[in-house]
C-alpha cells in the first residue's frame, strides 16, 4: 500500500473569482446531497449489507490508499476560502449608530447580471448564447441583447408592427395584441421566420419576456396573438413596452430585425385601435445602462478631521444621508418590505454593516436614515468605497435587488486591484463631488443598479 | 429527487480532454437533451439521476430493484483545472473516460487519463468505461473501432461508441459502469464470496482475487 504525504493544500490562485465562485458553489451542492445522504435512516440489520448501503464500503477501500485525508471537497472548499489576512486600509471604521441595528443577515453574494448566461434553460427557439456563469438569476442569450451591444447580424431594420394596448382594469392586465408586421427585412438570403417578443421595461427578467410563435417564411408575418401582463394600473406610467421582431434561428443566435418601444406613460388609453409603427434599429443600448431597480435618493458629506475648528472632529467623518427610494422594481413588481445596507469598503474589520430599518409595502419608501462613520484620513477617500444596498424583506428571507457604490472607481484600492471599485461615472461624480468641497451636503439620486461586481467576503 | 428515499448513492465521474462532450453526454444521460453549443466547465460540477438497479446473478436469477441515487461528476478537460478535477478523482467509484472519435488527439490522450485515475483513483485499478463520443458526425471521424477496441482490451475496460447529440449507447454505457460497480461492491463486502470463474470484464486478472477473500484484503 502507498504511503501518501500528508495533504498540501490545492494552489487555485490562479483561478478567477467568477470560477471560484462558481466551483463553491457545486461544493454547496455536494455538501447538501452529503448531509441529505447521511440523514437517511437504515432500518437495514445485516452489517454486510449496511456497509454497502452506507458507501462505507468503498471509503474503506479508498483509506487503503489514500490514508487519512479529507474529503476532496472539503479541501477544496477551504482553499477557495482561505483568506489572507493583511492589514488593509490605513483607517480602523467604526460605525457610529444613528438608529439601532437588529443583526443583520449573512451578505449572500450577488452575481453580476449583465454579462453571466445560464446553460441549462435552453428556450424554444435556441436564442442562447455561450458564456460562463456565475449568478444569482439565470439569463438567457435573448435577454443578454437587452444588456449588450453585442452583433445582432447585419440587417438593415425595415418595417412596421401593427399592435394594440388594452388595460384590463379588472384582470390588472395589460394586454399586448400584436396583429401583424409588414414589410420586415430578410434575416437570411431569402427568408425570415419572424417572431415578436416583448419586456415590460425596466423589468429585464425572465418574466416579463414573452413572445408570440414563430411564422415561417414571411416578412409580413400575421399573428393575431395577446401578450398578457399582470400588472398594477399605478405601475403603468413608470414602464415602457418593448416589442422587438426577430428572425429565429435554429443552429445559432437568433436574429434582430427591428424593435418599437411605447412608454406607457404617455399611452393614450382610450384608443384602443390597433396602430402602425416604424420598426426602429437598436438605439437604447449600451453595456453601462444595466437593468436598474428603482433610483435611490442621498445626500453625502465627508468632514476633514478638524475642520469643524476646536481639533473636532478627531477623524474623518463621512455621513451618508439615506433619504429614499423611488420606484422600486421587485421580480413580481409592487409594493415590497425593503431595507437599506451600508457597508464601507474594504471590510477589513467586517464591522463596517449598518442597515436602515425596514419599512413596510411600498415602491417609494422613505427611509431618512443617516449612516456615520468615523476613523479617515482625507486621503482615504480615494482608496474607500461606499456601497449601499437595497434589500427586499419576503417572509423570512432577505435578497438583494440592486444597490450603488460610490467611490473613485479606479478598480484599486492602496495598491490592489479590487472588483468593488466598480463605480459609475454618476457614482463617481458624487463621491468626488464629496470629498472636493468638505463639509458639504452633495445630493445625489442615482439608479439602483443589478449589476455590483461580485466581492468576497 | 431531493428527498432520501433511494438505497444507494454512487458516484461516477466523467473525465476526458476539453470538447470530447463530457457534459454533453451527462446531459443527456439525465435530461436526454442535447445542446450543441459549446460551454466551457468551469473546474467541477456535477448532475444527478435516480434509477432502479436490477442485478443478475451468476445463476441468471434476477434480483430486487435497488433505487440508486446516481452522483455524476462532470470534470473540465482544460488544462488550467486539472489540478482541481484530478483531486475529485478519489472521490468517484466509477468513470466515464471520453474521447471525441472525430479528434485523433482526444484518443491519444486516454492513456494519460488512464495513468492519471491510476495514480489518482481510490484504487490502482477502478472501475473505467470507455466512451468513443460523437459517433453521429460519421464524415468527420479521425479514429477507426480497431484501434479503439485494441486499446480498451489493453486495459481490460468496457468501449462504447456513442453520441450525446442523438443518444445512442448513453444509456448503456453509464448501465454498464453503474452493474461493475455494484458487483464490485458486493465483492467487497460479501463475505463469501467464491470466484466463479466468471470472466471479468473490468481490468487485468488480479492475483489477490483468487484468494479466500477477508474484507481486510479485498482488492477491490
Amino acid at each position: 500500500m502507498e504511503k501518501e504525504p500528508a495533504d498540501s493544500p490545492l494552489d487555485l490562485s490562479h483561478l478567477t473569482e467568477e470560477e471560484q465562485s462558481s466551483i463553491l458553489k457545486v461544493l454547496q451542492r455536494d455538501l447538501e446531497l452529503q448531509r441529505l445522504d447521511e440523514g437517511r435512516v437504515r432500518s437495514e440489520t445485516d452489517p454486510a449489507r449496511l456497509r454497502s448501503l452506507t458507501g462505507v464500503w468503498f471509503d474503506e477501500e479508498r483509506s487503503k490508499r489514500h490514508r487519512n485525508r479529507a474529503s476532496v471537497c472539503t479541501l477544496v472548499h477551504a482553499t477557495l476560502r482561505h483568506r489572507k489576512t493583511k492589514s488593509r486600509g490605513k483607517f480602523s471604521v467604526n460605525a457610529i449608530l444613528v438608529l439601532p441595528i437588529s443583526g443583520y443577515d449573512v451578505f449572500k453574494s450577488y452575481g453580476c447580471v449583465c454579462v453571466c448566461v445560464c446553460v441549462c434553460a435552453q428556450e424554444d427557439y435556441g436564442d442562447y448564447d455561450s458564456l460562463s456563469s456565475s449568478l444569482t438569476e439565470p439569463l438567457t442569450g435573448s435577454m443578454m441583447s437587452l444588456f449588450s451591444s453585442g452583433d445582432f447580424g447585419l440587417v438593415e431594420v425595415r418595417g412596421r408592427i401593427l399592435f394594440s394596448l388594452v388595460y384590463d382594469t379588472q384582470k390588472e392586465e395589460l394586454q399586448v395584441k400584436v396583429n401583424r408586421c409588414e414589410d420586415i427585412a430578410l434575416a437570411r438570403k431569402n427568408r425570415s421566420d419572424p417572431y415578436v417578443k416583448s419586456y415590460l421595461l425596466p423589468d429585464k427578467s425572465s418574466q416579463s419576456k414573452k413572445k408570440t410563435s414563430v411564422k415561417k417564411k414571411t416578412v409580413n408575418p400575421v399573428y393575431d396573438q395577446t401578450l398578457r401582463y399582470k400588472v398594477r394600473k399605478g405601475e403603468l406610467p413608470s414602464r415602457t413596452l418593448n416589442l422587438s421582431v426577430w428572425h429565429a434561428e435554429p443552429l445559432g443566435r437568433n436574429v434582430f430585425l427591428g424593435e418599437v418601444e411605447a412608454a406607457l406613460g404617455l399611452w393614450d388609453w382610450s384608443c384602443t385601435q390597433p396602430l402602425w409603427q416604424d420598426l426602429q434599429p437598436r438605439v437604447h443600448l449600451n453595456p453601462d445602462s444595466i437593468s436598474s431597480r428603482g433610483t435611490i435618493v442621498l445626500s453625502i458629506k465627508f468632514i476633514p478631521d478638524g475642520y469643524e475648528g476646536g481639533g473636532l472632529p478627531l477623524t474623518g467623518e463621512l455621513h451618508i444621508w439615506l433619504r429614499e427610494a423611488h420606484g422600486l422594481l421587485s421580480n413580481k413588481g409592487g409594493a415590497i418590505d425593503s431595507f437599506v445596507r451600508s457597508f464601507i469598503l474594504p471590510d477589513a474589520s467586517r464591522q463596517s454593516g449598518q442597515k436602515t430599518r425596514m419599512t413596510k409595502r411600498s415602491i417609494s419608501p422613505t427611509y431618512n436614515h443617516t449612516m456615520v462613520y468615523d476613523g479617515f484620513h482625507t486621503s482615504d477617500m480615494r482608496e474607500a468605497c461606499a456601497e449601499l444596498t437595497v434589500w427586499q424583506r419576503e417572509g423570512l428571507k432577505s435578497h438583494v435587488l440592486g444597490g450603488i457604490r460610490l467611490s473613485c472607481g479606479t478598480g484599486q484600492s492602496y495598491g490592489e486591484d479590487v472588483s468593488w471599485m466598480d463605480s459609475t461615472v454618476e457614482e463617481v461624480a458624487v463621491w468626488t463631488s464629496m470629498i472636493t468641497n468638505p463639509n458639504h451636503w452633495i445630493d445625489a439620486t442615482l439608479p439602483i443598479r443589478t449589476n455590483l461586481t461580485h466581492r468576497s467576503e | 429527487m431531493s428527498d432520501g428515499d433511494y438505497d444507494y448513492l454512487i458516484k461516477f465521474l466523467a473525465l476526458g480532454d476539453s470538447g470530447v462532450g463530457k457534459t454533453s453526454f451527462l446531459y443527456q444521460y439525465t435530461d436526454a437533451k442535447f445542446n450543441s453549443k459549446f460551454i466551457t466547465t468551469v473546474g467541477i460540477d456535477f448532475r444527478e439521476k435516480r434509477v432502479v438497479y436490477k442485478s443478475t446473478g451468476s445463476d441468471g436469477s434476477s434480483g430486487k430493484g435497488q433505487k440508486i441515487h446516481m452522483q455524476l461528476w462532470d470534470t473540465a478537460g482544460q488544462e488550467r483545472f486539472r489540478s482541481l478535477t484530478t483531486a475529485f478523482f478519489r472521490d468517484a467509484m466509477g468513470f466515464l473516460l471520453l474521447f471525441d472519435l472525430t479528434n485523433e488527439q482526444s484518443f491519444l490522450n486516454v492513456r494519460n487519463w488512464m495513468s492519471q485515475l491510476q495514480v489518482h483513483a481510490y484504487c490502482e485499478s477502478p472501475d473505467v468505461v470507455l466512451c468513443g463520443n460523437k459517433c453521429d458526425l460519421t464524415d468527420q471521424r479521425a479514429v477507426t473501432e480497431d484501434e479503439v477496441r485494441e486499446l480498451a482490451e489493453k486495459y481490460g475496460i468496457p468501449y462504447f461508441e456513442t453520441s450525446a447529440a442523438n443518444g445512442q449507447n448513453v444509456n448503456q454505457a453509464v448501465d454498464v459502469l453503474l452493474d461493475l460497480i455494484m458487483k464490485r461492491m458486493e465483492r467487497c463486502v460479501d463475505k463469501s464470496w467464491i470466484p466463479d470463474g466468471t470472466v471479468r470484464v473490468n481490468g487485468p486478472t488480479n492475483p489477490d482475487l483468487s484468494e479466500a477473500p477477508e474484507r481486510s484484503k479485498c482488492a477491490c
